[in-house]
């Protein structure tokens, strides 16, 4: 393995290097550009292995910080068009290729046969196509799917016939078979279904010409700093204290039951007052539907000591008059504040951007932060979304997204003991060590008394399966010392789990090393596990047997083993019933019973 | 939940650049202290700490000098966009400054069909023959004759080249690149300059420019070029395309929480195929999280309707690779979608419904390219997955690229071959087919091919910080033989397509890279980390260099034909496909590149 738990700290690059990664990724954050407005390439093939730069002349050369180019002939007029996936708007793009009716091309869909060996998409196949009257020339396609940076071109295999209008011979070597198989009736200019094991190139349905097509410019919007940004991971608002317009001490904080929204504004501001204006003509509204408005102003920021301070009470009495007074009285926010409420955004926005004004934070009756508006918000959002801070739907996520969709998420196990499963299953011991180790780790930090008896329940059995799992994966590992350190940790998380009980007892008794046996540390083990399944469970008892076993009391141990294999019949577990009878016959043959050691190939 | 901000730069010019100043201004000393120690950091991670030199760095100061020399030769090319008549300003060239002809005389015609004309020359006359402020002009002169009465003319210039001597004199290499359209169509110039200068004080003058390479393409539709953009026609009924794809990335970095898995890189693909067998192209757009991919079915007039709430795949976590596969061989398009813990696979009922038959949690997260081929060819399709990173912990943070060594990393995440078993049930197979072999290099792409015409599909990944993979087939085994064929290509590997350019009958391999022109300055330095071995300094300089050709030569070998084939420079590329796009049944390339351009100016 390249990577384990312990050897993880040598591939630790130095701090410098990292830091510069930091570095660089807060500046791109902040708002600069990196490597930009590069034009996309376009190379045509002038023969000779040569190629020459047709990027501008073809039109290609879009300055878009491009990603992906998949290929289709989407109008089906006989050329290769392009779509284009790029990180700058427009984020998708249609190149529609103008060669059209001017040039020759053939174009082929291969149905594959999964009872010949092939799949039905027949992907890796290979079309190959002999061209030319006298001289020939051959030309090869392959079918493929997902190639170029997370593209996947058209199923259509296409070829440029250039001058030439004669297909001497089309032939496709299929996946899984030898020799290449030949198709007849293809003829320049066509669509084609090939078939396999048919030999007749079949021609596809005709289709309507794409005739709504017609070139047109397209432009993103310009980028703008306004926006209404839901968060579905609600932080803590941190206490914030300001100074109420007669100069009070004050602190932002909802009132039960009801959501706060905290406007930044300033009198000098034209959409903060014709906000402002907007609210208080709703005001009935937004008492309504549960929300406090808490006015801040922010003239300190640019003008310093200067602020006429009757000034802003007066505004903000004339224009909001009719708004309800909130749990706390309006008054001033200063730097300090405003850095404090721009620091909570930050850590949950990319984008890093000035608030601008007006601002407003939407903070839900628990003092979290609900919503950010950077720029005016309308009434009638207002009061939805204060509904959305008192009353959140069960999935946070539904509300905090532009557009709806679905969640995959869920189908996905998700759990440290399904991802470690995951690897185990690659094969990838070291990385489900990391995992759950990782997993104890973050564990330690919960404060355990401040759980409910049932929630502290589950936090010991997941913590004990963890160290089950990790037991089990050293036990694979050759690694018994470490299986039971970890098996030793699942049993003081709950001292009754059974699976732990009986397979440290079967470590104790049955390991083929003889400094990991300890035949009382078995009995006591299965011992523990046959009182708690009243003698019934047939593993339990094969430990209790293989303890005795290993105590040097075989006639115990037959007894003990026989119950075992009578409660597997029992339960219809006939293989188990078998194994365990194996081991009885060396119980009465006055052998112990030993596991074969080292690690166990999955 | 705290989110790590979402890049993953991945070059060394991105620590050169930095650091580096960009055009303007001087150089701050601490900024190229900074500069070594972050290159000392990066080979220290390969192999220990190289010695150190000593503290006086004047080797570095030669981008000092590049800056001011693509200044100059900028103010000098402007001349070229502007009216007639303008004067350069005073101070940019030597006294004594000659140049050639920046266009050849003797043109040979390589290249014409009905839509292009390329002609190349490399013999130019002595530099000699111009002399002084006129001698350029009259070399200027020349190069626009040509394109007489031509309008909305761009150049561009990369100083990729310096050789300095002594103190006071310097000589560099600079591509050159010229566009514009006149009535008969459109034409670009590409050129290779050679520039010697001189130091006169604070300054640097330029005493000599000469063409060394030199083609002219020129299309001949007129005023329209090959390719139309008929986005508008076929998306903008659509509100999916315009409230969604519209705007770009940035605008939606700042309205969707970073909690949601939203990453600025917009590493975010497509999948073409034909959901519904009506024998039209359908088009299925990944987005990254937050936002819902979103799937384009193509109506009978080739305008589209957006479906993808209908037919069940508007996932909204972050989602990079798609692709149409029919995995159960029953006649139709099922979908793959790479989500963030794994990959989504869907049934297709025929009519283009999908339902989710199993979700694949994958031991990387954030599944990239995915790539699809029967590789144990028993009649169903499996599937290679790229994860780039790999999984931190069991939370959904993204993880912060971190590639040790820098110029040659294993410590990404594991990419996994799923085979299909059948009934919607896929199987880790990474192992027993002998996958994981150097098999977490920070993989963006995967692209199958049969290339020794064995009959078995062998895979090629490119890897980002370092070498590439190419596994051979044999008989569902695998093995990694890039060393031996000549196919590491040791670089930042984005992507790769496989084609036959010179129809011989062997698939050829193109790899996106990035080309960057301060990596080629900076690592062709003699003082370029002098510590470390010939071989890490050349790996280095190799980073920079661009996109690659490999030529198939039959033997089981690949040849590196880039320069000769003129296809390096790609710039920053991430997307790179063999076309043959004006059906002549010659395979062309398309390269999509740039990586971050946003509205603040001055570019990292």
């Amino acid at each position: 393995m390249s990577r384990s738990p312990v050897d993880g700290a040598s591939a630790d690059p130095s701090q410098s290097y990292l830091d510069s990664w930091g570095e660089l990724a807060g500046l791109i954050r902040k708002g600069r550009s990196f490597s930009g407005k590069e034009r996309n390439c376009c190379f045509l093939n002038t023969r000779q292995g040569r190629f020459a730069d047709v990027s501008s002349v073809t039109g290609l050369d879009h300055i878009d910080d491009g990603r992906t180019v998949a290929l289709s002939d989407w109008d089906r007029d006989g050329d290769l068009d392009l779509w284009l996936a790029s990180r700058t708007g427009p984020r998708l793009r249609f190149m529609r290729n103008g060669l059209g009716a001017d040039t020759r091309s053939i174009a082929f869909r291969l149905r594959g046969d999964p009872e010949m060996g092939c799949s039905r998409d027949a992907i890796g196949a290979r079309v190959e196509l002999t061209l030319g009257r006298k001289e020939t020339a051959s030309r090869i396609r392959t079918l493929y799917a997902g190639d170029g940076y997370l593209s996947q071109s058209s199923k259509w295999v296409h070829f440029g016939l250039g001058e030439e209008d004669t297909i001497r011979q089309v032939s496709v070597r299929w996946p899984g078979s030898r020799k290449p198989e030949l198709y007849q009736g293809a003829r320049a200019g066509g669509r084609y279904l090939l078939s396999q094991g048919s030999g007749r190139a079949a021609p596809a349905r005709e289709l309507a010409p794409a005739a709504a097509l017609a070139a047109g410019p397209v432009k993103a919007p310009e980028l703008s700093d306004g926006a209404r940004i839901v968060f579905s991971e609600r932080p803590a608002v941190p206490p914030a204290a300001y100074t109420s317009l007669d100069g009070q001490a004050n602190t932002i904080r909802p009132r039960p039951g009801r959501a706060l929204l905290v406007n930044l504004w300033a009198t000098w501001c034209l959409p903060c007052l014709k906000e402002l204006r907007e609210f208080n003509s709703h005001a009935a509204e937004l008492e309504a539907a549960g929300l406090d408005l808490l006015f801040l102003n922010v003239d300190s920021l640019s003008l310093g000591a200067k602020v006429d301070k009757a000034k802003v009470g007066e505004l903000l009495k004339r224009l909001g008059g009719d708004l309800a007074p909130a749990a706390s009285p309006n008054g001033f926010a200063d730097k300090a504040l405003v850095e404090k409420l721009e620091s909570v955004q930050r850590e949950l926005i990319y984008r890093q951007r000035q608030l601008p004004l007006p601002s407003s934070l939407l903070i839900d009756p628990a003092g979290r932060l609900a919503a950010i508006y950077k720029g005016p918000v309308s009434p009638a959002q207002l009061a939805r979304d204060a509904e959305l801070a008192r009353n959140p739907p069960a999935d946070l996520r539904d509300a905090s997204v532009p557009f709806p969709g679905r969640w995959g998420g869920d189908k996905f196990q998700s759990n440290v003991i399904a991802i470690a499963g995951v690897y185990l299953e690659g094969r990838y011991p070291d990385d489900a060590i990391f995992q759950l180790k990782d997993f104890i780790g973050k564990q330690a930090a919960i404060d355990t008394s401040s759980l409910q008896p049932r929630e502290l329940l589950n936090h010991r059995r997941r913590l004990g399966d963890v160290h089950d799992m990790l037991g089990m994966i050293s036990l694979q590992t050759a690694k018994p010392a470490a299986a039971i350190k970890h098996y030793r940790d699942a049993l003081g998380e709950s001292p009754d789990r059974l699976r732990t009980l009986i397979v440290l007892a079967k470590v104790y008794s049955s390991h083929p090393d003889n400094s990991v046996r300890d035949g009382q540390q078995a009995l006591d083990l299965a011992t523990r596990a046959c009182e708690l399944t009243s003698n019934s469970h047939p593993d339990a008892l094969d430990a209790l047997a293989a303890a005795h076993a290993e105590n040097g009391d075989f006639e115990t141990a037959a007894s003990e083993a026989r119950k075992a294999v009578a409660a597997a019949r029992n339960r219809g577990a006939g293989p188990v019933a078998a194994a365990i009878s194996r081991r009885l016959r060396l119980y009465e043959a006055g052998k112990p019973f030993r596991q074969s050691g080292g690690p166990r190939p999955k | 939940m705290k989110r790590t901000p979402a890049t993953s730069p991945r070059s060394l010019a991105l620590l050169l650049a930095m650091l580096l100043p960009g055009c303007k201004g001087d150089i701050d000393p601490a900024q190229l202290d900074n500069l070594r120690d972050d290159l000392d950091a990066v080979v220290s991670g390969t192999r220990g700490a190289p010695p150190r030199e000593d503290k006086n760095r004047d080797g570095w100061n030669t981008e000092v000098f590049s800056a001011r020399a693509q200044g100059t030769l900028k103010a000098l090319t402007l001349l070229l966009e502007s009216p007639p008549g303008k004067e350069p300003e005073a101070g940019l060239l030597a006294d004594d400054f000659q140049c050639s002809t920046l266009r050849p005389a003797e043109l040979e015609e390589t290249f014409r069909d009905r839509h292009f004309i390329v002609r190349r020359g490399n013999k130019t006359d002595s530099p000699a023959e111009r002399k002084g402020l006129a001698g350029l002009e009259s070399a200027f002169g020349e190069l626009l004759a040509s394109f007489e009465g031509s309008s909305d003319r761009h150049s561009k210039l990369k100083l990729f080249d310096v050789e300095t001597s002594g103190k006071d004199s310097a000589r560099t290499r600079t591509y050159f690149q010229l566009s514009g359209r006149f009535s008969k169509g459109r034409f670009q110039v590409k050129a290779t300059w050679r520039s010697a200068w001189k130091r006169d004080g604070e300054k640097w003058l330029l005493q000599e420019l000469a063409t060394e390479t030199y083609e002219e393409t020129l299309s001949l539709g007129g005023e329209q070029p090959l390719f139309d953009d008929c986005t508008s026609s076929i998306l903008s009924a659509s509100p999916a395309f315009t409230s969604q794809l519209l705007p770009g990335l940035d605008h939606w970095m700042g309205k969707i929480e970073l909690g949601m898995g939203i990453d600025i890189g917009g590493w975010q693909g497509l999948a073409v195929g034909d959901i519904n067998g009506d024998g039209r192209d359908d088009l299925y757009v990944c987005q990254p999280g937050g936002l819902p991919n979103r799937l384009f079915v193509q109506n009978a007039d080739g305008s589209v309707a957006e479906r993808s709430a209908e037919l069940g795949v508007d996932w909204l976590e972050s989602t990079h690779g798609a692709l149409f596969v029919d995995l159960d061989n029953d006649g139709d398009q099922d979908l793959l979608a790479g989500l963030e813990p794994g990959v989504m696979i869907h049934e297709n009922d025929g009519k283009g419904r999908f339902t989710p038959r199993t979700a694949k949690l994958l031991p990387a997260a954030l599944p990239y390219s995915l790539a699809a081929a029967d590789y144990d060819l028993d009649g169903d399709i499996d599937i290679y997955v790229c994860c780039y990173n790999r999984r931190k912990g069991a939370n959904r943070h993204l993880v912060f690229a971190r590639p040790v060594p820098y110029h040659d990393a294993n410590n990404g995440g594991r990419n996994v071959l799923l085979r299909n078993d059948g009934g919607w049930r896929f199987s880790h197979a990474t192992v027993r087919a002998g996958l994981d072999v150097k098999n977490r290099r920070f993989s963006y792409a995967a692209a199958w091919e049969d290339y020794d015409n064995d009959g078995d599909q062998d895979l090629y990944v490119a890897n980002d910080f370092g070498r590439n993979n190419l596994y051979r087939n044999d008989s569902g085994r695998f093995t990694d033989i890039s060393a031996a064929a000549g196919a590491e290509d040791i670089s930042p590997g984005m992507s790769s397509c496989w084609g036959d350019y010179d129809n011989d009958g062997w698939m050829d391999l193109y790899v996106s890279n990035m080309f960057s022109s301060a990596g080629n300055r900076i690592t062709s330095q003699g003082r370029f980390h002098q510590g470390a071995s010939d071989k890490t300094r050349a790996e280095f300089r190799r980073h920079a260099r661009g996109n690659t050709l490999l030529k198939n030569l039959g033997n089981g070998r690949f040849n590196d034909v880039s320069d000769e084939a003129g296809i390096s420079i790609g710039r920053w590329a991430w997307g790179s496909k063999f076309a043959d796009l004006n059906n002549d049944g010659w395979e062309d390339l398309l390269v999509t590149n740039g990586f971050i351009t946003q509205q603040d100016t001055g570019d990292l």
